[in-house]
């Protein structure tokens, strides 16, 4: 204990870049790991794998591996309890991981919610990164809905006291794996498809943060972010080498577009706020950046909040990484916010003298009757033709509410 | 079949109708001569784009096979031409700049090859595909504006191109068609500037045109000035929302709203001296005011031309209208349509009339064969022998005059330099 205490007086800030340490909990986790650990991109992080599970454990190939709860799981995994996750990583054992933890300037947790081990685990890590002050950032990857509502559920109400915990978590749910890849996709591969990319979201987020960013983003800008409301997201990663075409950042945004976690372009069309990040080599050129930042934006909606992050790295030398995380914000959970905005907006004198006025050229004008069922007529089945918010399909004196005389 | 000449061949599949036209460019002159055309009321087509496959094909079979039997041709698949449209279609303005290093910073074919290859170069967006592009003017050391550069001494050349992009998927879908009846290769054009091409002189295109083809599904519309295309667009709107309109705000059928707009029903009764049309039922007669009937088609295209004015407005174009407005396709048919455009850009309007084709008065005088024949023009002008590629190629081979008129000056420069 008075080794904790001596280092979270004596630790000044470190910079991301220093020591950035990703955590695989659980068996999803690991896996994730095990393929980030794959990457040479990846190679300025410090990874390890945490897991219950002893067959988990043996197929990594990560130097700083823990088995925990041992004594009493046996090596064979929490099955699916999450107070057995708790448990097994709030045991006083687990040293290991305290002093893995030292030193780091960011800590990433990748896992698989709805089991045991990550979602039970999960908060503790938290609280043993909070101790020592370093930054967190959760990626989950939510279970799929044939997997059942009880899993579902408690993933989500875990979710929920993470959100507590202030920290910044990116949850991804599987189900998008079904949306946008063929069905003739082979299982596994779907699989294997699906932890490269959680993998490469882990090392895009690394990146995002990095310091030495041309464009750069800090911890606080992703926390108000994911930390907001009930948001939902996705991933789509993009990699590209320049050998493939000349205009390889547009190779790697077609393969963004394509991403399987990504659930097809129109979650970016639809996005509350979009996270871009681009990492590439030295010589990647203000041209590439600035195209592929625009041909995003003119995909996304409008009035989204977008987040640029660019990077160059010798790691990614003749080659291009672009990574977006869509957030739609789930607006029917903040609805009393909302009237209590329009009740405060009463209260005031100006706004009560307008609303005033309305309603008495409300009294004094006879209203019309909205015609909210129009029909499009032959154009019943086509795609709508919409300009400035009008559905042009509808005849024009109809949405201009004129009348007219049709004869006898 | 024996004889020499190059037959050119152009399919467009239209919301209301599909034409398929036969013609033969005549050598050592700009004329076309239209040797076969069949023309068949369209089905399976909405907004401009194919909805129903096997419909489209069918009827593009029999157009095609009727087209070949007239002109007694085979149609050459390496010159099909296909119009294409739908809301799928984007534009892109795109720019290349190349620094002249040689000794004497004259500027030399490869440096302007070489600066449009970099202007359209733009990053594709995604899932899109070019189908077109149109070389403009060159910009000399940032501020000089040629429109032909060889020969100039420059230590900066940066050349200004127009790409037009579709959706790659649905651009298939057009092509598909003609594979379905035989056909592997075709090359793609725009319908906008197949039209422009049709209908437009040299002065047009060098003192601000805008060509507007409104066809029965879709809006088409393409403004050149100065040899370059300044804006393309494509609206959804066309003359099925009259139709619409009409079915919809009368409460009538829809054969006899499609009556009413294709045979001009209003002008006849008009001059007949009535103020109603009637509509003869079994046991009672309906009579519906003109006045309504114009009203309806009055307000719809009131509002499509203004959405074109205003997206003109907003990029500062509607300055550039000195030739004012063409007009093409079946909507220039309908009565009042010249008035209601003129009101709304304050420019002169004209009714597209093919230039340098000859064939049957039927064909030419029809604005909405005005693309098709536009497709011919395009198929024509990629015939001609390519000596290099210079901005403007497409348009500057319509105008051999002020192309013989550069030469004389470059040389001028040339020897200048030289002395």
């Amino acid at each position: 204990m008075k080794n904790i205490m001596n280092n979270n007086i004596s630790s000044t800030y470190i910079e991301p870049t220093e020591n950035v340490k990703i955590l695989g909990l659980g068996r999803a986790g690991v896996k994730i790991v095990n393929s980030l650990n794959e990457m040479p991109e990846a190679s300025w992080f410090d990874i390890a794998a945490v897991d219950t599970d002893k067959a988990s454990i043996i197929s990594s190939k990560l130097k700083n591996t823990f088995l925990i709860g041992e004594e009493w799981t046996h090596g064979l995994g929490c099955g699916g309890n999450i107070i057995k996750g708790e448990r097994a990583l709030a045991h006083k054992t687990n040293i290991q991981i305290k002093n893995f933890l030292t030193n780091a300037s960011l800590l990433i947790i990748v896992g698989g919610f709805g089991g045991g081990t990550a979602t039970g685990g999960a908060p503790v890590v938290a609280r043993l990164a909070k101790e020592k002050n370093i930054p967190v950032i959760f990626t989950v990857t939510l279970p799929f809905a044939f997997e059942g509502h009880g899993k579902r559920e408690s993933a989500e109400n875990q979710v929920k006291v993470l959100i507590r915990t202030s920290s910044t978590i990116i949850p991804i749910p599987n189900d998008l794996l079904y949306s946008s890849l063929p069905a003739s996709t082979p299982f596994e591969q779907a699989f294997k498809k699906a932890n490269i990319e959680v993998a490469r979201t882990v090392l895009s987020i690394g990146e995002l943060l990095r310091c030495n960013n041309l464009i750069s983003v800090d911890l606080c800008d992703l926390h108000n972010l994911f930390c907001r409301q009930k948001s939902e997201c996705g991933i789509g990663i993009g990699i590209a080498a320049k050998e493939e075409s000349s205009t390889y950042t547009h190779l790697a945004l077609k393969r963004l577009m394509n991403s399987p976690l990504l659930g097809g372009k129109q979650r970016i069309k639809k996005a509350d706020a979009l996270i871009i990040s681009i990492t590439g080599g030295v010589d990647l050129t203000i041209a590439e950046i600035k195209h592929t930042l625009d041909s995003i934006a003119e995909i996304a909606n409008k009035k989204a909040e977008i987040i640029v992050g660019a990077n160059t790295d010798s790691l990614y030398h003749e080659k291009v990484q672009i990574t977006v995380i869509p957030i739609i914000f789930d607006n029917s959970t903040n609805p009393v916010e909302e009237i209590q905005r329009k009740r405060q907006g009463r209260k005031g004198s100006h706004t009560e003298l307008i609303q005033n006025i309305n309603k008495l050229k409300g009294e004094a004008i006879q209203l019309e009757l909205p015609f909210e069922n129009r029909s499009r007529g032959i154009f019943t089945s086509t795609s709508p033709t919409i300009y400035k918010g009008e559905d042009l399909d509808i005849p024009t004196f109809q949405r201009h509410e004129i009348h007219l005389d049709k004869g006898k | 079949m024996g004889r020499n000449n190059t037959i050119i061949t152009a399919v467009d599949i239209g919301t209301s109708s599909i034409r398929v036209l036969m013609g033969e460019a005549e050598p050592n002159s700009d004329n076309i001569n239209i040797v076969g055309y069949s023309e068949k009321s369209s089905e399976g087509v909405t907004k401009g784009e194919i909805s129903d496959m096997i419909k489209v094909t069918s009827i593009l079979n029999e157009a095609a096979k009727e087209a070949e039997k007239v002109s007694d041709y085979i149609i050459d698949p390496d010159l099909l031409y296909i119009a294409v449209t739908g809301n799928h279609i984007t534009s892109k303005d795109g720019a290349g700049t190349v620094i002249i290093d040689s000794e004497d910073h004259v500027v030399t074919p490869s440096h302007v090859n070489e600066a449009l290859k970099s202007a359209k170069g733009l990053l594709t967006p995604t899932e899109s595909v070019v189908i077109n592009t149109i070389d403009g003017h060159c910009i000399i050391d940032g501020t000089h504006h040629v429109n032909n550069p060889i020969g100039h001494t420059a230590s900066k050349l940066e050349a200004r191109s127009h790409i037009i992009y579709a959706n790659s998927n649905r651009l298939e879908n057009f092509q598909n068609a003609l594979q379905d009846i035989g056909f592997e290769t075709s090359t793609p054009v725009f319908s906008g500037l197949a039209s422009s091409l049709s209908v437009l002189t040299s002065d047009d295109f060098e003192h601000g045109t805008l060509t507007i083809n409104m066809g029965a599904g879709t809006t088409e519309y393409l403004l050149f000035n100065n040899y370059i295309a300044k804006e393309s667009k494509v609206i959804t709107i066309g003359c099925d929302h009259l139709i619409n309109d009409l079915y919809l705000g009368l409460e009538i059928g829809l054969s006899t709203a499609k009556d009413i707009i294709a045979n001009n029903i209003t002008n006849i009764r008009k001059s007949e001296g009535h103020s109603t049309i009637e509509l003869k039922g079994a046991l009672e007669t309906r009579e519906i005011p003109i006045a309504t009937v114009e009203k309806i088609i009055e307000m719809r295209l009131n509002e499509t031309f203004e959405i074109i004015h205003t997206n003109l407005k907003r990029r500062k174009l509607n300055a550039l209208l000195n030739n004012g407005i063409v007009l093409c396709g079946g909507a220039a048919n309908i009565p009042g349509v010249k008035e209601i455009i003129r009101s709304i850009f304050d420019t002169p309007v004209r009714i597209g009339l093919p230039i340098d084709i000859s064939g049957p008065d039927i064909l030419l005088n029809s604005p909405g064969s005005l693309t098709a024949l536009g497709l011919l023009r395009y198929g024509a002008l990629e015939l001609q022998p390519k000596k290099y590629n210079t901005p403007g190629t497409i348009i500057r081979k319509l105008d051999q005059k002020l192309w013989s008129f550069w030469k004389k000056t470059w040389k001028a420069v040339i020897n200048d330099t030289n002395n």
